[in-house]
């Protein structure tokens, strides 16, 4: 049998973290793609994985109920069952027949089952509204009419585990449920004891009817139905949610990149006579799109714009301010000043009253050297005294002030004029672009050089070292206050200023749409790594799938071809290998088959017992996975269309299968009720009677031998006609011997070897004294004959009589006591079997 | 105990203890007296067997030496009408397999264990030219 599973996040968990085995082509996975696997699994690396037994069908904690074996079932109103009937399951007991005519109600009791834990039945739910509300039994009747109950042994736990289902009408949920005593929903009870999810993965119902449509069925639900035994559900679910985080990645890089193209093209489009748009577009251009970039364009695009961009310079002309008047009347106000002071020391001689100053100073210093009055010694005419002492020394600072006055004037002027000359009045340059931009710059041009032409007049008089004349100063100043610019600069600013204006209305709505975009394309080389990332964990992951699938159906197609080989016994097609193969809507359940050794199409060369026994062949591993919480199978006729070789290859599988768990198979055909009870000594087999009112009894069966005699002995008690009696009572005497001869030859051939074939030709169409003889030969080399002497050496006087009356019971009447007959034929029976 | 004029020994005797059977159950014996028709249906159509081989000179002992399906087998060349004789063939199987105690075969029915008998009457008749009275 296939081992317990690993859970599927410890077996990836491994793939991920240890190192690569030997023959294991699959590739490391990068750190960020294992992260995304594991987040995938909501788990993290290292995280212990979740308990493998614990039902995340939903709905909180549950308990995981394991190892269930049937042990009870009582029924009543439901399809054929009336009142209600009991199937009580020994404990010991691993392989149950449930035998019974057709309509006898056994598939009732099966389907009831099947009802209890699935809420429906296979065989009906696919049919019309008319089929499936035939639940109820006509004879039901009561508040509740129809109940199901089954109790369980389960592990762990002393006391049975009991469910019960009970409705009143045939409404589809007007039923309850309940486990134990407590009522739950319907659905809730299973997920409780965390049945929810195995009862349809590893549903332990095998019903032929289902099997024989799932072969019939499209490829993809034959794979449906076997590969959720492979517990890979989690897995797919791993891989769905990550192929929805790759989605939802990929959809985000296409959502920021699906506005680029239109972007681009609105873009392109201004560019011709925009700069902002001329340098976005390059931006836009790149990849991925430098978004700091093109930010910083779009907010501050004076900046980052080339200074002879049409913007730039329709910005400089609508920010463009003539010299300030201020000062310009500074500047006269300087020049008027200058010319003012010029006038004022015009006539005088800043050197020559130096000259004087110091020449005075002289003669003082020579007069004071002497010692008295003297004459002038230049003239000597004046004398020079105390009164010309005072005078000459007042002469002197009369003359040195004038000669400081002079000199300042002079340098007054000379700073005035380099500052006039530092104020650039020249017309800027911007205003010779503006004409190419239409803008018609031409008066305030013209203004602008008639302004420097004055100054350059100005410049030209202070060109000399000598201070300019008063005259072209006071001209000069007049020139300066009387030229305006300023109304010429408004109306050119104006104009640029709507230029600028015409120019954002196109191109503002672009920016904003571009500034909209940003924030996704600021994330985009994230999202495109997370996307390759994401990539390469789905790859990984759907590899990883692919790898655990079919290691994990290894073994099953091990046990689907052993069952194969059990089944087929002696078909010609042997099953080679079975694979699941493909995926998405191409998945499939391919069988390799050959006949005698050449390869052929599985379901074309089987025949309709093949396809039978290559169905159960194939679905027995889904109910008998190690996994399963269910130790029991319940298979509803299985036999069909099988030849008894078949039925005796059945009968071994299902006493392997019932090696395991407990098997409880519902059929009608005595082949293999015969076949089983050869092969297996400690089957227990029910029958199923039915009687009127839909009063159904399930009674265990006592060997086909022991009721016969049962019903001779009620015979020969009765007050049956006589003649009836004498007859009827042999003949059944004669059943019984011969039902328990067969018996015995067919266990005693079987364990040397015998076939079913060989058995049922050695005993068909034979009397009782022709078996008995077989079953003294003993073996198939002797003749099926035995003379009365080895009849007489081997059994005693009573068997004798037995033998001797009822081989002739068909030809002839019984003589003497029909009761005494009877027990002489138990007797027979009992040496027979060896029972005495 | 009967006398032999008592008992039923002829196979017209024993299928009319068939349709006896058929006319008259016994509710306590249920099931059980429902397999009393079949079985002696059956014996009647073994009698009548019987008694076509003994009336084409074969003995009782060297009967004895031959199982029914051989008998059956020579039952066609015996009277002489192929088609009766399959019938009965046919019969005697279907009476020995319901005369098996298995739960889970459906019952005969009434109809069927009457033409069983019927035809055990008509092989007898034919066998012995409707004198019956081979008995064996």
């Amino acid at each position: 049998m296939p081992r317990q599973l690993a859970s599927v996040e410890d077996e990836i968990l491994e793939r991920l973290t240890q190192p690569l085995p030997a023959g294991r082509r699959q590739k490391r996975l990068g750190p960020r793609a294992q992260e995304l696997v594991m987040e995938a699994f909501g788990s993290t690396v290292g995280t212990p994985p979740a308990d493998p037994g614990e039902d995340d069908s939903g709905g909180g904690t549950v308990r995981q109920v394991r190892g269930a074996r049937l042990r009870q079932l009582r029924v009543r109103g439901f399809r054929g069952i009336g009142p209600e009937v009991t199937l009580d399951i020994p404990a010991s007991a691993r392989l149950i027949l449930v035998t019974g005519h057709n309509g006898s109600g056994k598939s009732s009791l099966c389907e009831a089952l099947e009802h209890l834990l699935t809420g429906t039945s296979r065989r009906w739910d696919k049919r019309s509204a008319v089929w499936r509300a035939a639940r109820l039994n006509v004879h039901g009747d009561g508040a509740e009419r129809s109940r199901i109950q089954a109790l369980f042994d389960v592990d762990g736990q002393a006391a049975p585990l009991t469910l019960t289902q009970t409705w009143r009408s045939d409404a589809a949920d007007d039923f309850t449920l309940k486990l134990g005593n407590a009522p739950c929903a319907p659905d809730a009870g299973l997920k409780g004891l965390g049945w929810a999810r195995p009862i349809e993965r590893q549903r332990p119902f095998l019903t032929q009817n289902e099997l024989g449509s799932l072969l019939e069925s499209a490829p993809s639900t034959l794979f449906d139905a076997i590969a959720p035994i492979l517990g890979l559900q989690e897995l797919s679910d791993t891989m769905a949610a990550l192929r929805a985080r790759e989605k939802d990645a990929k959809q985000h890089v296409l959502e920021a990149l699906r506005p680029l193209a239109e972007l681009k093209e609105d873009t392109a489009r201004l560019a011709l006579t925009d700069q902002r748009a001329a340098e976005a577009l390059s931006l836009l251009d790149l990849d991925p799109v430098p978004v700091g970039d093109l930010e910083a364009l779009l907010l501050l695009p004076a900046e980052n714009l080339d200074a002879a961009s049409k913007l730039v310079v329709l910005q400089q002309l609508a920010s463009l301010r003539p010299p300030e008047r201020a000062a310009c009347l500074n500047l006269a106000g300087i020049v008027t000043e200058v010319a003012t002071r010029l006038e004022r020391t015009a006539g005088t001689d800043a050197a020559a009253a130096l000259r004087r100053a110091r020449l005075l100073r002289q003669a003082l210093a020579d007069h004071e050297q002497a010692e008295g009055p003297e004459p002038c010694p230049v003239c000597g005419g004046r004398i020079l005294d105390e009164a010309w002492t005072v005078a000459t020394r007042q002469e002197i600072a009369k003359l040195d002030a004038e000669a400081t006055a002079a000199q300042g004037a002079v340098e007054q002027a000379r700073r005035a004029m380099a500052a006039a000359r530092r104020l650039d009045l020249r017309p800027p340059e911007v205003l010779a672009q503006a004409t190419g931009l239409g803008l018609d710059p031409d008066r305030l041009a013209a203004s602008w050089a008639e302004l420097a032409d004055r100054w350059a007049a100005v410049e030209e008089l202070s060109a000399d070292d000598g201070a300019p004349s008063v005259e072209k100063l006071l001209e000069a100043a007049a020139a300066l206050e009387s030229v305006d610019l300023a109304g010429a600069c408004r109306s050119l600013n104006e104009r640029a200023q709507a230029e600028i204006a015409r120019m954002d209305e196109a191109w503002r709505p672009v920016a904003r749409r571009l500034l909209e975009a940003l924030p996704g394309w600021g994330t985009l080389p994230e999202d495109r790594k997370l996307l390759a990332d994401l990539d390469e964990a789905c790859k990984w992951l759907r590899k990883a799938a692919t790898d655990l699938q079919e290691e994990r159906f290894r073994p099953i197609a091990e046990q689907v071809r052993r069952n194969w080989e059990r089944l087929r016994t002696t078909s010609s097609v042997s099953l080679e290998d079975v694979f699941l193969s493909g995926g998405g809507t191409r998945r499939s359940v391919d069988l390799k088959v050959a006949v005698d050794g050449r390869e052929a199409k599985a379901f074309a060369v089987m025949s309709q017992a093949e396809l039978n026994s290559l169905a159960l062949s194939l679905f027995l591993p889904r109910a008998t996975v190690p996994d399963s919480p269910f130790r029991f199978v319940v298979i509803d006729d299985p036999v069909q269309a099988m030849d008894p070789v078949k039925v005796d290859g059945l009968a071994r599988l299902l006493d392997e299968v019932a090696a395991e768990r407990q098997v409880l198979v519902f059929t009608h055909d005595e082949r293999l009720v015969d076949a089983v009870r050869d092969l297996v000594p400690d089957v227990v087999i029910f029958e199923v009677e039915r009687e009127q009112q839909s009063r159904v009894r399930v009674v265990a069966q006592r060997p086909a031998w022991d009721r016969v005699l049962d019903d001779a002995m009620r015979f020969a008690r009765s007050d049956a006609d006589e003649r009836i009696k004498l007859r009827v009572v042999g003949g059944m005497a004669r059943e019984a011997v011969e039902a328990a001869i067969g018996e015995r030859v067919r266990v005693e051939w079987r364990n040397k070897g015998a076939t079913w074939d060989q058995v049922h030709a050695a005993l068909a169409g034979k009397d009782l004294r022709q078996r008995l003889a077989v079953l003294v030969a003993g073996s198939l080399a002797t003749r099926a004959r035995a003379s009365d002497d080895q009849i007489i050496r081997r059994w005693d006087d009573r068997v004798r009589r037995v033998v001797a009356i009822a081989n002739s019971a068909s030809h002839d009447e019984l003589r003497g006591d029909p009761a005494g007959f009877v027990h002489d034929a138990r007797h027979t029976v009992d040496l027979i079997m060896g029972r005495s | 105990m009967m006398s032999a004029a008592e008992r039923a020994t002829t196979a017209h005797q024993v299928a009319g203890l068939a349709l006896v059977a058929l006319q008259r159950p016994i509710p306590e014996l249920g099931t059980a007296w429902d397999r009393a028709a079949v079985f002696l249906a059956r014996q009647a159509i073994e009698n009548a067997v019987a008694a076509a081989w003994l009336a084409a000179g074969s003995t009782k002992t060297s009967l004895q030496e031959l199982d029914h399906t051989t008998r059956l087998r020579g039952l066609p060349a015996l009277i002489g009408d192929r088609s009766l004789a399959e019938d009965a063939g046919l019969a005697w199987r279907q009476a020995s397999r319901a005369c098996h105690h298995a739960a889970n075969r459906v019952p005969c029915r009434p109809d069927e264990i009457r033409r069983w008998a019927a035809l055990a009457d008509a092989t007898s008749g034919t066998a012995t030219n409707g004198q019956d009275d081979r008995s064996y």
